[in-house]
């Protein structure tokens, strides 16, 4: 099997001639990573939008598809060469003249699309780069509620060009009839991919309701890179599966993020139970490899299915995709020979460097809440205190400062801010209502029916004109029974206690999908777009996550049980009544015996008041143990 | 009884004299002494040299790295990275160092009960485990087949709260490359107790079937022992004193013995003279006197402390006079 390059109208083609179906593609270099919070959506939007025409009956293909990653949108292909050619002609002919009529159905059809989104990897991608760059990817696409047509246009022309694309085909020569006129542009190069003010420095963990653990890290693409996931994914099933029993399925996976860098994740199943002792194991190995004790069996067996992969006989043909992306982000070729030679000559040494920075540059995913016992500290999203305009919660224990520099949410004595140096968006509801959220994915919701003194023409008036333009993101209206009421004033005895206005109901997916056009409330919310909170409160990690209660107990806090306190508190009470009834009695008798001058009496005086303080002190002794909190 | 007397003399006597005095397993078995000593004469090549000749068993071993480790863990940290920095790497060293960071923890936050810490010591405890805890990550991942230094692990694991699940798996670790460990068993045991875990179901129910998978004179036999042991320990009061009385207890307690420490394959080790310590004691308190006198018979006059067991008695020493001649009056022939 060879490969090679032909250009085909400008565009280069990179090519493995093959029998059977045709396959072919167009690989753009632009995709969610290029994009921000307040246009997120745009390319996957551009993509739907190229399909037009085709998913008629007359001319559906069924071996069609397309694709929007973190950094390209790619359109594929496997057939006949007509439908090859009808295929590829469609798509660039839709691309240089975009369908905007159909503008409005692919919002709605994308709407769709999302709710089959999330999940563990995904959280680790948004938690590690913050809601931008190469951590939008899983989060709803909000972006789509501001942009508009011209807008969309703009985005094609930058980024859909007869420059900015590479295809793939598994024939030696261009088919006939393909007409692939594109507008000329620039190679865009891939962005660098950001690191959330919440995860830095790595490594660090994040705890997150999911039956997986999963990590995460950036490493170079050539080196070791092959033969370190072959190890660590044999390495790691043995381990967990085989030996330990704590987890079913293990993957260990990389994709590109740039020429010369890619992402390395692994995720383990496993019962939330069982998550620390999942994440010990792939430390342990990751620790193991990163110290080089790997036998010359493992690294010759990894070496073996390394290469023997490349020997299947549509290898090439499989590879095709990948080779015409690496070459839109402009890795450097490389002949099957010389990949064959570089695995060869990986080393011991290089795996084990290449595990180590594994290690140290690891994001995760847990179910666990508390990990700085095996290294890793938790992701830290709390910011100072603004200082501004105070509102405080009606019956709640809840207030809200905004001020030109961003704005806190206090619930009880816990806090969040989000300062618009690290807003990523504004969600703007037409009732006045704000959330604005930062780039950790903590977001804060400004509802004017929750807080005293707070107008919607105030909280427009206060939070507007601080955002940037292309931040704003309309929502769409939200019904009535949506917009959140404030509770009622709580019972006498509950004065004081934290109150939730509103409830889960109205908080649940704040943010997420239903932002374009379903009700749900702008109330505060913690990573939007992924977790739930109580409405009117912001939910922050060491206070509300879900599971805040798996935390055992620390070492030397073991506390009693509780029928066990009230049963040596009912004890206290008890002798505390005796014995001040004692000591009262004592000291009346006492107090009764002055008027006595009789020497008998004398002489008992002493014995009395002594009595009396000897009962008095127990007493109060067990009065404090019996009123001690 | 003469009989066994005479095979474990080396360990065991039956000489009762007075004043009672509690001794540490080193005033019972001389060549822990021997390891102390060197120990505190930083003499490394003796302190290996009587480990490797006199050590029976791992469990000796980890006995005689624990003892180390606890009677001066500052001095022997800083002894022990002085030997690694100028000799490089030694599993031995590694154990014993593993052993001391738990030591020194343990030091920081002293024995007190864990309402009467303060935040500094509590603090000082955590930092101090946490040091040990990665300093074993690291080391496992050189020697993943140590078994003491998988046993440390499972100490630093309930001290730094990594969970049951994460501990349970460092134990099966551990019956893994060994199953006969008593070190591991006692140590997985602790964990699952509920003031860190467990339940008291489920560590019986571990005691007993760990028992019941060993061989005859096995100290694992007396896993239910330590079971009943631990529950004493942490509700000293009737109830507590009532499980103890019960004839199923009992029997339970006498099998463990039999089983164990009193079986004529038993190997003796230094954990073994605990078990017997501890059997003495829970015994006695359940008013099995009869059942009492082999173990008294065998501690005499200079009992240890039965995995500290007996130092929460009131007048310890006094104490174990009464319980002595009580059980003597009703098991000597």
């Amino acid at each position: 099997m060879t490969t090679d390059v032909i250009q085909i109208q400008g565009i280069d083609f990179v090519t493995a001639p093959s029998p059977g179906p045709i396959r072919a593609g167009l690989c753009f270099r632009v995709g969610m990573a290029d994009e921000f919070y307040g246009n997120h959506g745009i390319c996957h939007l551009i993509e739907h939008l190229a399909f037009d025409g085709m998913l008629d009956p007359a001319n559906q293909m069924v071996h069609a598809n397309g694709m929007t990653t973190d950094i390209h949108t790619s359109f594929y292909i496997e057939g006949t060469q007509a439908e090859v050619v009808d295929f590829l002609n469609r798509i660039t002919a839709n691309l240089r003249e975009l369908p905007l009529h159909r503008l409005d159905k692919e919002k709605q059809v994308l709407k769709t699309e999302q709710t089959r989104r999330g999940g563990p990897v995904a959280e680790a991608r948004n938690t590690r780069h913050g809601l931008q760059d190469f951590g939008l990817s899983g989060v709803a696409e909000l972006g789509l509620n501001r942009v508009g047509a011209e807008e969309i246009s703009a985005w094609a022309a930058k980024y859909f060009t007869a420059d900015n694309v590479v295809g793939f085909l598994t024939t030696a020569e261009a088919p006939e009839g393909l007409d692939l006129r594109l507008p000329p542009g620039t190679r865009q190069l891939p962005p660098a991919p950001s690191l959330s003010p919440a995860v830095d420095p790595l490594p660090r963990a994040y705890a997150f309701d999911t039956n997986a653990v999963v990590f995460e890290s950036l490493v170079p693409t050539r080196g070791a890179l092959g033969m370190l996931v072959r190890l660590a994914r044999a390495r790691f099933t043995v381990e967990l599966r085989e030996v330990d029993a704590i987890s079913y399925s293990i993957s260990v996976d990389t994709s590109m993020v740039g020429a010369d860098t890619a992402r390395l994740t692994c995720l383990a199943d496993t019962e939330p139970r069982n998550g620390a002792a999942v994440v010990q194991s792939l430390v342990d190995q990751l620790v193991s490899l990163g110290q080089g004790h790997i036998s010359a069996e493992e690294m010759e067996r990894a070496r073996r299915a390394l290469i023997a992969e490349t020997e299947e006989g549509d290898y090439a043909k499989q590879l095709l995709g990948d080779r015409a992306i690496g070459r839109l982000l402009g890795t450097p070729e490389e002949t099957l020979a010389r990949y064959r030679r570089r695995v060869e000559a990986v080393t011991v040494d290089d795996v084990a460097a290449l595990a180590r920075t594994v290690r140290e540059s690891a994001f995760w995913i847990t179910p666990v809440n508390d990990l700085r016992w095996v290294g890793l500290p938790p992701a830290k999203f709390l910011l100072p205190v603004v200082e501004g305009h105070r509102f405080q919660a009606i019956n709640a224990d809840e207030a809200i400062i905004v001020s030109d520099k961003g704005v806190t949410h206090y619930r009880g004595q816990a806090h969040w801010t989000v300062p618009y140096d690290q807003c990523v968006g504004v969600l703007a509801y037409p009732d006045g209502a704000r959330q604005v959220v930062g780039v950790s994915g903590v977001s804060i919701g400004i509802e004017p029916t929750l807080y005293d003194g707070l107008t919607p023409a105030l909280v427009t008036a206060l939070v507007d004109p601080q955002v940037n333009a292309d931040h704003m993101i309309p929502m769409p209206a939200r019904r009535e029974d949506a917009i959140p009421t404030a509770p009622p004033p709580p019972p006498q005895a509950a004065i004081g206690q934290p109150s939730y206005a509103g409830g889960l109901q109205a908080a649940a997916g704040a943010p997420t999908n239903d932002a374009l056009g379903y009700t749900n409330a702008p109330v505060s919310t913690f990573r939007p777009g992924h977790s739930t909170a109580p409405s009117g409160s912001t939910v922050g990690y060491a206070w509300g996550h879900p599971q805040a209660a798996m935390y055992p107990n620390q070492p030397g806090m073991v506390q009693p049980r509780p029928a066990k306190r009230i049963a040596a508190r009912i004890l206290w009470v008890v002798l505390a009544v005796v014995f001040s009834l004692c000591a009262a009695f004592m000291l009346l008798v006492f107090l009764g015996s002055l008027s006595d001058t009789s020497p008998e009496i004398a002489e008992i005086r002493p014995i009395l008041i002594g009595a009396a303080v000897m009962t008095g002190i127990p007493a109060i002794l067990f009065i404090r143990a019996a009123t001690r909190r | 009884m003469a009989e066994w007397i005479s095979r474990h003399g080396r360990y065991y006597n039956d000489r009762m004299g007075h004043p009672v005095r509690f001794v540490g397993i080193e005033d019972r078995v001389p060549w822990i002494r021997t390891c102390l000593d060197a120990a505190a004469a930083h003499d490394w090549h003796g302190l290996r040299t009587t480990i490797a000749t006199n050590a029976t068993c791992p469990d000796d071993v980890n006995a005689t790295l624990s003892t180390i480790a606890d009677a001066n863990p500052a001095d022997t940290g800083a002894w022990l990275r002085d030997l690694d920095a100028d000799a490089g790497p030694d599993l031995l060293r590694t154990e014993l160092m593993a052993e001391v960071l738990i030591g020194a923890a343990w030091l920081k936050r002293s024995h007190a009960r864990a309402r009467d810490l303060s935040e500094h010591q509590i603090s000082e405890f955590s930092a101090g485990i946490l040091a040990a805890e990665h300093f074993l990550t690291k080391q496992i991942g050189h020697h993943p087949t140590d078994e003491h230094l998988w046993a440390s692990r499972i100490s630093t694991g309930v001290g730094a709260s990594v969970g049951l699940s994460e501990i349970t798996r460092r134990h099966r670790r551990l019956a893994t490359i060994d199953p006969n460990s008593f070190a591991g068993a006692r140590r997985y045991l602790l964990a699952l107790l509920p003031k860190w875990y467990g339940t008291y179901p489920d560590t019986l129910q571990f005691a007993r079937t760990t028992a019941a998978h060993a061989a005859p004179g096995s100290l694992l036999r007396s896993l239910p022992a330590l079971y009943y042991a631990d529950h004493w320990l942490m509700e000293p009061d009737d109830q507590a004193k009532q499980l103890l009385a019960r004839n199923d207890v009992r029997e339970e307690l006498v099998r463990a013995g039999l089983d164990s420490v009193l079986n004529p394959t038993h190997r003796p080790t230094a954990y073994g003279l605990h078990m017997v310590s501890t059997l003495a004691l829970l015994l006695s308190l359940g008013g099995w006197w009869a059942d009492a006198w082999p173990y008294y018979h065998i501690l005499g006059s200079t009992p240890v402390s039965g995995f500290n067991l007996w130092e929460t008695m009131r007048d310890a020493p006094q104490t174990y006079l009464k319980f002595f001649d009580r059980a003597r009056q009703a098991g000597q022939p």
